[in-house]
Parts: structure tokens; sequence; C-alpha cells
């Protein structure tokens, strides 16, 4: 240890210090593509710790990566060449629940399906449940406003946000916690919610939670072909109706998740599946059903399975949830691209995502929350191929700007991080991102957290002049290649 | 004319006199008919160092006590209309000049509810609305109107146009600066364009409305029909000044839901009308002007009892009567008292503070249409609703707004002076 590690180590531990090989885990988040060795690890265990730990790091001006699990997918975490990476794994208590106020006050480190879990027996549950909800944070959900299926019927983790404790890039503790029904003067809270690690660490969350519905009700659609799917979704969306899910498989990714360990009994001589479930009183459900139904048949579904039960229902959610880790079963690496689009333009984006694939000899997997209109063509490849590495960096670029031409954004719930800075300038303009940058700078002054992220380092015509790739062997935070 | 008029009167537009209510000071208003002129016009004030009062109709800025120190009005009466309805995608994006109204009225033939569903539409423009953080009826089926902007079109103190957000329900890109743009009434930046996601269109709307004899029951009621499975749009309780009770579950949506939640709420009431009729519908809007002197409240979720009891134990103690309007699901509540000496309604707060675990419930208020003494024996009274890290606050806006162009001042946090 050299002696700023010795100096974190004096406020949190030796055991909340990692230095030397033990760093390599932390080299990265779910973006592997992009690695950066940090300078350490530090674990706080409490806010008060995060604090000292903030304002020793200020002090050296040292730049700042915080950390929940690291399951983003957007280089969001990825450490900074000569930086320190904080993260939350040591504060995972549940401090609070409050069953009558409906909420639950937590460390920024707790599980997303822990917290469920812990409020399930009052009869109430935190509803934006992303993928990755058995590995995320509640403090992660919350710098990356993350969503999940259930958030087309409930809304990504800001509208469940009360209140939050943010250590500032000084080692400042903001109490934006005291939670009301609406925020008493700025929406500090809803501004926070998504900011990328760059503004503060969040220490402790304060979230809303919701009642269990009376009844839940959870379909798998059938059909011959992907086109129908998406149309069946559009047509829902366009008939106002309010499932509280609609999720899409293809065929690769069900021919993945059948092999897996999380064979969920999808069709495998489909063209793809749609997820569905529907939540609510009985009456609710059972009008949406009937005018559900009609839509999907009409759309071609070929088979219509009802679960039967709650075991079938979690067999069925584990095999949606479990598709990206069941792609390692037939490819080594995978691109996990992640675009939204108007839900009216479901088929076409989806169909031109094909095509970019199939015109450039690579293996497409489609699995998405159709029902937000939030793509996730997941592209496989294997990274020892620097040929197809070129290509499938080229086709995910070319199908966010198809995304994008078509009125879509960036990114439906990985957000911006290392990945898609530069494809900023495809939706903002220079104005646009100096604001941005304005208001960044009034948390973060000297711009020590997460730096390099989110915001392209380059004026945009310089952006869209000389775009760097990255490589298999990783890339410098600064956008140039190693 | 005044000098500001006199500066104003090179741009296009013309200037006209404007008042926040009938008793208040005049100031001059311009109301240019594009962005363009809107950035030039906040180009000039910014070189002649003029403030700057942002302004729809600016009904809600007459609930103020005191109106921010301005120079004049910059207004959106002439930045109106729909830009884009995405009817298959439920989103909406308008200028900020749109009534309420005329936007609700558009959505609606696509088969959308917009939300918030403010008191007076035809009053309100969505600008205003979403700057004030203006909710409605609808507000326990569809949350807050901070939940509904999808993005946001404004222009910055220097005239710079900045962009947030977008069109689509779900979208991560970028800092959401419309979260901030939301509530900050007028503070911070000229807001021209805003994106709203929209709800389906109630097929029905019905109401069951009920005479409980006293609060526990009333209190009693509302909880058991809120414990229920459904999704009823507005649950309201009314007292009026001289102690009767009035409890209203308005059910909306498709018609053999509708019917069959009526039929579960009439077997749990055992005893309602049920009401049908559009116009006594309306009744359950939050009708109070924002002129008029009332009391607004604000708790977490599950506290709509010991806010009842505060405010009526209040009342009790300190002989202050008037009307209670509570939302029991979202714990909002609206006192209008019939007294209006400043010294009694000091002491209605002082005593309201006393009863209530402010903290614990998690309890905002703004008294609306106070005069500025009101406003100062309730400063004296108690502390203000806790509004976090205002040093964080005033660097926002000096981020957005070095100079402090903009006037608008956000109640709760601003101290305003005449």
């Amino acid at each position: 240890m050299d002696s700023l590690d010795r100096a974190l180590a004096a406020i949190v531990g030796d055991g909340g210090v990692i230095a030397g090989p033990r760093l390599v885990p932390y080299e990265s988040d779910g973006l592997a593509m992009l690695q950066e060795r940090p300078r350490s690890v530090v674990l706080p265990s409490s806010t008060e710790q995060a604090s000292k730990v903030m304002a020793l790091l200020a002090h050296e001006g040292i730049p700042v990566v915080a950390r929940g699990a690291g399951t983003g997918l957007a280089g969001g975490a990825t450490p900074v060449s000569g930086g320190v990476v904080v993260g939350t794994a040591r504060m995972r208590e549940v401090l609070e629940i409050r069953v009558a106020e409906r909420l639950a006050r937590v460390q920024a480190g707790v599980v997303n399906s822990e917290l469920t879990r812990r409020v399930a027996p009052h009869g109430l549950f935190y509803a934006p449940d992303p993928s990755s909800q058995a590995a995320c944070t509640i403090g992660g959900n919350v710098a990356n406003n993350s969503g999940g299926p259930h958030c087309f019927k409930y809304g990504s983790t800001a509208r469940h946000l009360l209140g939050a404790v943010v250590v500032a890039h000084d080692g400042e503790v903001l109490d934006l916690s005291a939670p009301h029904a609406d925020p008493v003067g700025y929406d500090l809270c809803g501004l926070f919610a998504g900011s990328e690690g760059m503004f503060g660490l969040v220490t402790e969350v304060t979230v809303g939670l919701t009642p269990k519905p009376e009844v839940v009700e959870t379909w798998l659609a059938v059909f011959a072909t992907l086109d129908g799917a998406c149309e069946a979704v559009s047509e829902t969306i366009a008939a106002r109706l309010d499932p509280a899910a609609l999720e899409i498989l293809d065929r690769l990714t069900i021919e993945a998740v059948e092999d897996s360990v999380f064979a969920a009994g999808y069709p495998t001589n489909a063209e793809a599946v749609l997820l569905v479930e529907l939540e609510g009183s009985t009456v609710e459900v059972d009008a949406l059903a009937g005018e559900l139904r009609a839509i999907l048949e009409h759309n071609g579904a070929i088979e219509l399975r009802s679960a039967r039960d709650d075991a079938e229902r979690k067999r069925l959610w584990a095999g949606r949830k479990g598709a990206f880790g069941a792609m390692g079963r037939i490819a080594p690496d995978l691109f996990v691209a992640d675009a939204v689009v108007p839900r009216s333009k479901l088929r076409e984006l989806v169909a031109a995502a094909v095509e970019i694939c199939r015109e450039r000899n690579l293996r497409l997997a489609n699995v998405f929350h159709a029902g937000d209109g939030n793509l996730h063509p997941n592209i496989c490849y294997d990274r020892r191929d620097a040929d197809e590495v070129a290509r499938v960096l080229e086709a995910g670029d070319l199908i966010l700007r198809t995304c994008v031409e078509a009125g879509g954004s960036l990114s439906g719930e990985h957000g911006v991080g290392l990945e898609k800075r530069d494809a900023m300038c495809f939706l903002f303009d220079d104005d646009d991102l100096a604001t941005m940058q304005r208001v960044r700078t009034a948390w973060d002054p000297e711009r020590r957290l997460n730096p390099g992220k989110l915001l392209p380092v380059r004026a945009c015509l310089e952006t869209r002049t000389a775009r760097p790739l990255p490589t298999p062997a990783g890339i410098q935070t600064d956008g140039s290649r190693t | 004319m005044t000098e500001i008029s006199q500066l104003l009167e090179s741009c296009a537009s013309s200037v006209t006199e404007w008042r926040a209510h009938p008793g208040a000071a005049p100031l001059p208003r311009i109301d240019p008919a594009s962005t363009a002129e809107c950035a030039e016009i906040l180009r000039l004030a910014r070189t002649e160092r003029r403030r700057v009062l942002p302004a729809g109709t600016g009904r809600r800025l007459a609930s103020l006590a005191t109106l921010p120190r301005a120079d004049f009005v910059l207004g959106t009466r002439e930045l109106r209309g729909v830009l884009d309805y995405e009817s298959a995608d439920g989103t909406l994006t308008a200028r900020t000049g749109s009534s309420m109204a005329e936007l609700a009225t558009t959505v609606a033939a696509g088969g959308h509810h917009l939300g918030p569903a403010v008191a007076r539409p035809a009053e309100g423009t969505l600008g205003g609305v979403v700057a004030t953080a203006e909710s409605g009826r609808d507000r326990l089926r569809n949350g807050p109107v901070r939940h509904m902007v999808l993005g946001a079109q404004v222009l910055l103190a220097d005239g710079t146009g900045a962009r947030s957000g977008g069109k689509l329900v779900k979208n991560v890109t970028g800092y959401d600066l419309h979260k901030l743009y939301c509530g900050s009434w007028g503070s911070l930046a000229f807001v021209t364009e805003l994106s709203l996601r929209l709800f389906p269109a109630p097929e029905r709307r019905a109401m069951l409305c009920a005479r409980p004899r006293d609060r526990a029951t009333a209190l009693a009621a509302a909880g058991a029909v809120l414990a229920l499975p459904l999704r009823p749009e507005t649950v309201l309780l009314e007292r009026d000044a001289e102690g009767a009770w009035g409890l209203f579950i308005v059910c909306a949506g498709r018609d053999v839901v509708v019917e069959r939640e009526l039929e579960r709420v009439e077997a749990e009431l055992q005893r309602s009308e049920r009401i049908e009729d559009a116009a006594r519908l309306d009744r359950v809007r939050d009708d109070d002007a924002p002129e008029t002197l009332h009391l607004q409240l604000s708790a977490l979720p599950g506290t709509a009892d010991a806010l009842a009891g505060a405010i009526l134990q209040a009342s009790e103690e300190t002989e202050v009567h008037g009307s209670l309007r509570l939302h029991p699901g979202i714990a909002t509540a609206t006192f209008a008292p019939i007294e209006k000496s400043a010294e009694r309604l000091a002491a209605f707060h002082r005593s309201l503070l006393a009863n209530l675990d402010v903290q614990r419930t998690g309890t905002a208020w703004r008294w609306c249409g106070a005069d500025a003494e009101l406003s100062r024996l309730v400063a004296l009274a108690g502390p203000a609703p806790a509004a976090g890290p205002r040093a964080l606050m005033e660097r926002l806006r000096n981020a957005l707004d070095p100079d402090r162009l903009f006037a608008g001042a956000v109640p709760g946090i601003d101290t305003i002076a005449d």
C-alpha cells in the first residue's frame, strides 16, 4: 500500500481498501470491452466514512469513479487512469421500512431484489426491476435511473425516488433525504437520478414502495415472425392498453435460454415470443385480457399460454431475466446494445437492426422491453477476432444512428457512460451539452467525479469529424486507442 | 411610458400592462410570437441588466404574498400550439403558452387524457402548470406532474437555447434538466416547449358520494376504500365550515371496470349516491383560486389521518374555522379559513405545527393568497419545510443564470423582497 492507500485504510479499515492484483475485477463494469486499472478501490461502510474518503481524495486531486455492483453496461463504472474507485459494496443495510408511508430507507449498496424480498411480507414491492436485479444495487439504480420490464407500468427509478443522501466531490454530505410528497424547492432528487456518478456518491436512498396487485397473470404469446410480435406491441400501445410488462425474445435468444440453466419452456421453433404480464384488480385484468388477446391473435400469435401458477410465472421470467447470461452458450462475447424508439416504429427498427447485422455477417439476438420501445439488439462476437470486433462496433453505431434518426434516443436504461459519450452529439448540440456541463459543474466544480463520461470531451463538430473506435485490448478513457 | 416599456417597444411585439391580481402594482408585459424574439428580449434584458419574470397567464403568481421584484414580464401567451402529438406512442409536445384546456381537447380526440387534470384548465398554460408543479385531481392514479414531463426546450438568461430529455416515455440520455425546471417558478430559465406522456382517456367516469357523520367515520371510510385493490382517480374528503363531511370517490376507465369498481365501493360504503353528471363530477377539482387565502399541505402516503387530525385540532384550539379538503390517498390537504386576521391565522399555524410530527409525516406547506403580514407571522411561527441544501440550489441557479436575470422565486426557498 502506498501512502494514499494507507490514509484510506485509516478511514475504512484495511479490509476496505483493495490494491494490487485484486483490482482486476474492478477494471471494467459489464462493458468488458473497455478496461482501465484503477489506482485502488475503497469500500466505505457508512456515509461518514464515504465523506472522509471523498474529502481526502479531493484534497489529493484524485479522480473518483463510483461503483455499485458493476453491472452497468455502458462503462459508467469503468475506472479512469490514476483514479480511485469508491464502491458501495459494504453499505448493504436496510435502514428502515415504513409500511404505512410505503417507503424504505436503505444504504446504497443494498441489492435491488433484496429490497423487494424484505418488504414482501408487508404486501409491498420495489417496482424497478432491471434484469440484473439479483446483483445490481439501489444506489447504482439511482445513478442510472434504471428501469426493467415492469417500468412500463410503474416507471423507472426516478419515479420511486423520495430522497437520498449524497456525498459531494469534496466530502460534503448533501442531505436530500427528507422525504416529501413533492420536492420543496428544486427537484434535486429528480435531477440526480440518471446522473451516472458525476454529481456525487449516493450513500443512502429513500424509495417509495408499491402495493402488490390483487391479480397477476403472466402470458407467453408465441409468434411465427418477429414482425408479428413487434406489431402486436405497437397495436397494444396504440389501443392505450396498459399491461404491466411487454417483453420480446427472438429465436436466437430463445435457443440460448432453453439451452441454459434459465430454460423456461419457451418453444424453440418460434421466431419470437412475447412475455406479457397483466396486473391489477380482478376486473381490470379481466377487461384487459380480453382486449389484449384479440390484438395478439390479430397479429399472428399462434399460441397463447398462461402461467398456471407462481412457479411457472417465475420460470417464465427467469428465462427473460437470464437471457443475457444465457448468451454465453452461443458466443464468447456479446455486444449489448441499448436504444429506445417510438413504440409505433418497433417493427421497422427491429427489422433495420436485423438487416444491419445480416449485411455484416453478424449474429443478432433480440431481447427487449418492447412496451417501452427499449431495444436490446445483442450482437454475438468473439473479441479475439479483430475484424469481427470492427464489424460489431460499426453495426452497433449504425443501429444507434438509425434509431435516433427515427425519433429514438441513445439509451433506454443502460445510460450513456463511456460507450455512448460521443454519440451524445447525435441528439444534442453544443449549447445543450454546455448547459448540462454547467449544471454538472455546480455539483462538481473540478469535474473529478467520473470524468470523461456522458458528456463529450470534444466539441460536437470535432466528434463528428473523427470518432475513435475501441479495440479488444481496451481504450484510454479519453477515447484514444491503446 | 416607463423606461422599460420604451426599451421593449423596440421589439416586434407590443407591450401591455399586467397585474398579478387586481390590487397588485402593474408591470410591463411582452408576449413575443416566436422563440427567436424571446431570445432577443432576453439578450436585451441582460445587456440592460433588467430582471425578467416569466409567466403564462400568471394565475398562480397571484398566490404569492409578494410578487418577486421584476422589471417586466416575459409572457408565453403567443407561444401556443401543438408541435407533435404522437397518438400511437402516447406523447405530446407543445409550446408552453398553450392552454391546458386546448391541449386536453386535442389529445382527447386521439383517445388520451392529458395530465395533470388541474382545477382550471382554461386558465392555466402548460408552462405555468409545470413551472409551478401544479398537480391535479388525477394525481392518485397518474402521479404528480413532474413524473409526466419527458423533455424540455428552454431559453437561458443569455438567450441560448438548450434542450434536455426527449419525447420518449423511457429515456436515460444526459442529465434530466427538465426535472429541475419543473417547480422552478421561472427562476432558472424560460421554458418554450415541453414534452409530456399521456394517459388513456377513460371511457366512463362516475362518482360515489357519501355523507359520513363525523371525522372518525369519514377517515375510516376513506381508508377502507383506499385499501381495496382498485385504482380510483380521486378519493376526496371534505369538511365544510359547519362541520359536515362528504366523501367523494371517482372511478374512471373502461365501462365494465368502472361499473365493477363502483359496486365494490358501494358495498364498502353501504350508503352512497352515484353521480355521473359531468358538471357535478367537476366538484372534486381543487378549485380554490390562487389569490384566495388558503393553506396547502402535502405529506407522505399513509399520514392523511395525522394531517387531518392536526388541522382540525388546531382549528378547534384557536377557533379558526374553515373548510377542509383532504385527499387521503396522496395525503394532500387544503384548509380555507373564514378568519382573515393575520394574528389569529398565525396562531392557527403555530398550533398546527405543534400538533403535527412534521418530520415523520414529511409535511410541507404553503399559504396561498396570504398578505405580507401573514407571511411574516407564519415565518416566525416555525421553521419552513426542510428544503434540502440551499447552497447547492444557489450554485445551480448561478450555473444557469449567473446574473440573476430571472426573477422567479420558488416558494419555500426564496425570501421574496419588495
